[in-house]
């Protein structure tokens, strides 16, 4: 998403919209550029892919931890 | 010679309260009668809790003068970084969200401290739900750095930073989610430890990130944070990450390295962390370079190791904490997103655009590069890097430097869990302090703590202070 491109703003404004977020106007270029930022960590993270069988670590349990 | 009040350590107040050569009540007035004078100045106070602590410190000297000492931590002055929350007591985030907020319950490390004795005399500063940096439109002011006010502290546990340098308390709690125990800790001259992910109970601690919170101490020495771990490490039934593992024994692993030094442990430089994936400036590599031959003076076996590059870190941890984050805050962001700050909005909406696989998928890296990480420590009982890229900017920095690079060396050990703890190595030609990190495998925190303690005493860190009584006129 281009934090300069008047339609990439538009479009952040109607996902914003659709999640039942009221940003204030000031936020939404460096909203813009933040969700940029996710959404590369996002795209590195899915290269290289991963083993199939490789698990999320969703509950981390080091040791004798008991959760 | 008896240092003053202010510049004591933990551990020689606690000495002096043992040998009934110093009054729990005469210290807790030392300390309110500082922060009066001098923190209008330094805002590292959000709420000073006068009457409680003087209270508290009556009742603490009344049972040492019967004989019921409790312990090291008796009648000692802790701050809370004020996310603890503290029954009766507002907790408000440093946030308009939670202007109003008065838990029923202390949180259990709060229950733990006040067990041990201690004296709770203020809550504490910090970035809006601990989420970072520094803001200039919340309800309360940023805390600045007490080695020279124009500079950050950096946060996100900011006042507890800001309060133990400029000896205004001798300890404090603070969080660490992605670096806000020990980014402050460096940045303001002082010890501040990440335990292993699990050994300190965070209920009631409010959440920023659950599987990258961490609760911690902070204080003027690495031997002071393993006299409060000593109180705070206890299985917590209700904190569900809690781990359920003996105690390590703290005051035995300083007590071994007063006697042998670090002979025996073996500790690996992460150079590339710092000397290509995110270079750090020449003042803090002069300083890495004096801490490795002092490591190396003081009897440890010191060799480079190579870990995943820090990148690898940096995506995984960015996509949880987001993710999780903005769970915590979805409801009171959909109903009225103006009563955040609006660095702390705009960074925990942004959260809502990430999807269910870009959480699984960074959960999945995060599996991978843990294994990868503690694979490369085998045989090793440390490892140690910058906990800073660079000394203290200029009030209002953000976790990236001006270049765009990450400001600090803190993420990988939340995303991993195993302890790593930040001290003092050095000050700059301005006089700011530099920070080294030391972090290990899971449980391993006695071992950090241990190396610390050394490293501080090697370099002779710990005499200097920061020069403040011009403040007060």
């Amino acid at each position: 998403m281009s934090t300069t491109d008047p339609a990439a703003t538009a479009a952040l404004e109607r996902r914003l919209a659709a999640i039942g977020l009221n940003m204030p106007a000031e936020d939404l270029a460096p909203l813009a550029r933040l969700v940029e930022g996710l959404d590369a960590a996002a795209a590195a993270l899915r290269e290289p892919p991963l083993r199939v069988a490789a698990e999320p670590a969703t509950a981390l349990r080091l040791g004798q931890a008991s959760g | 010679m008896t240092a003053p009040l202010h510049e004591a350590t933990i551990a020689e107040l606690s000495r002096r309260i043992a040998a009934r050569e110093l009054s729990p009540v005469e210290l807790a007035q030392s300390c309110i009668a500082r922060i009066q004078a001098l923190d209008p100045a330094l805002n590292s106070v959000l709420l000073l809790l006068e009457e409680n602590a003087m209270a508290e410190a009556r009742t603490a000297e009344a049972e040492i003068a019967a004989g019921r000492r409790r312990g090291p931590l008796h009648g000692i002055p802790i701050g809370l970084k004020d996310i603890y929350e503290t029954a009766g007591i507002r907790t408000t985030a440093h946030s308009a969200v939670l202007r109003d907020h008065v838990p029923a319950e202390d949180a259990t490390t709060v229950r733990l401290l006040r067990a041990a004795g201690a004296v709770i005399p203020a809550k504490l500063s910090t970035w809006e739900f601990a989420i970072g940096g520094t803001s200039f439109d919340l309800p309360w002011p940023p805390a600045r750095n007490p080695w020279d006010r124009t500079r950050d502290p950096t946060g996100s546990s900011s006042g507890s930073a800001v309060a133990v340098a400029a000896g205004l308390l001798p300890g404090a709690m603070g969080s660490d989610t992605g670096g806000s125990i020990r980014n402050p800790a460096a940045w303001c001259g002082i010890a501040g430890h990440k335990p292993t992910y699990g050994l300190v109970s965070r209920r009631g601690v409010l959440p920023l990130a659950w599987s990258l919170d961490h609760a911690g101490p902070m204080a003027w020495t690495a031997e002071d944070c393993a006299l409060m771990m000593s109180v705070l490490a206890a299985h917590d039934p209700e904190d569900p990450a809690s781990a359920d593992v003996p105690a390590p024994d703290f005051a035995a692993a300083i007590g071994e390295g007063r006697r042998h030094a670090l002979a025996g442990l073996r500790i690996g430089v992460v150079r590339h962390f710092f000397e290509t994936d995110v270079p750090c400036t020449p003042t803090v590599l002069a300083a890495m370079e004096d801490s490795i031959r002092a490591l190396r003076d003081l009897g440890a076996a010191v060799s480079d190791l190579t870990l995943p590059s820090f990148n690898e870190y940096g995506a995984p941890g960015n996509i949880i904490s987001r993710a999780e984050s903005w769970t915590i805050h979805e409801a009171w962001l959909k109903q009225d997103a103006t009563r955040y700050g609006a660095y702390g909005r705009q960074r925990l909406a942004s959260g809502a655009f990430l999807t269910a696989a870009d959480l699984l998928q960074a959960q999945r890296r995060r599996a991978e590069v843990i294994a990868r990480t503690f694979q490369a420590m085998r045989g090793l009982d440390a490892v140690v890097f910058p906990t800073a890229r660079d000394t203290a900017g200029p009030m209002g920095v953000d976790s990236l430097s001006p270049d765009g690079l990450p400001a600090f060396y803190a993420r990988p050990f939340n995303l991993v869990g195993g302890p790593a703890l930040s001290v003092c190595n050095g000050f700059s030609a301005e006089g700011l302090p530099i920070g080294l990190q030391i972090a290990a495998r899971p449980f391993q925190d006695a071992t950090v703590l241990r190396i610390g303690d050394s490293v501080e005493r090697a370099l002779g860190t710990r005499a200097r202070r920061p020069v403040l009584e011009a403040m007060a006129a």
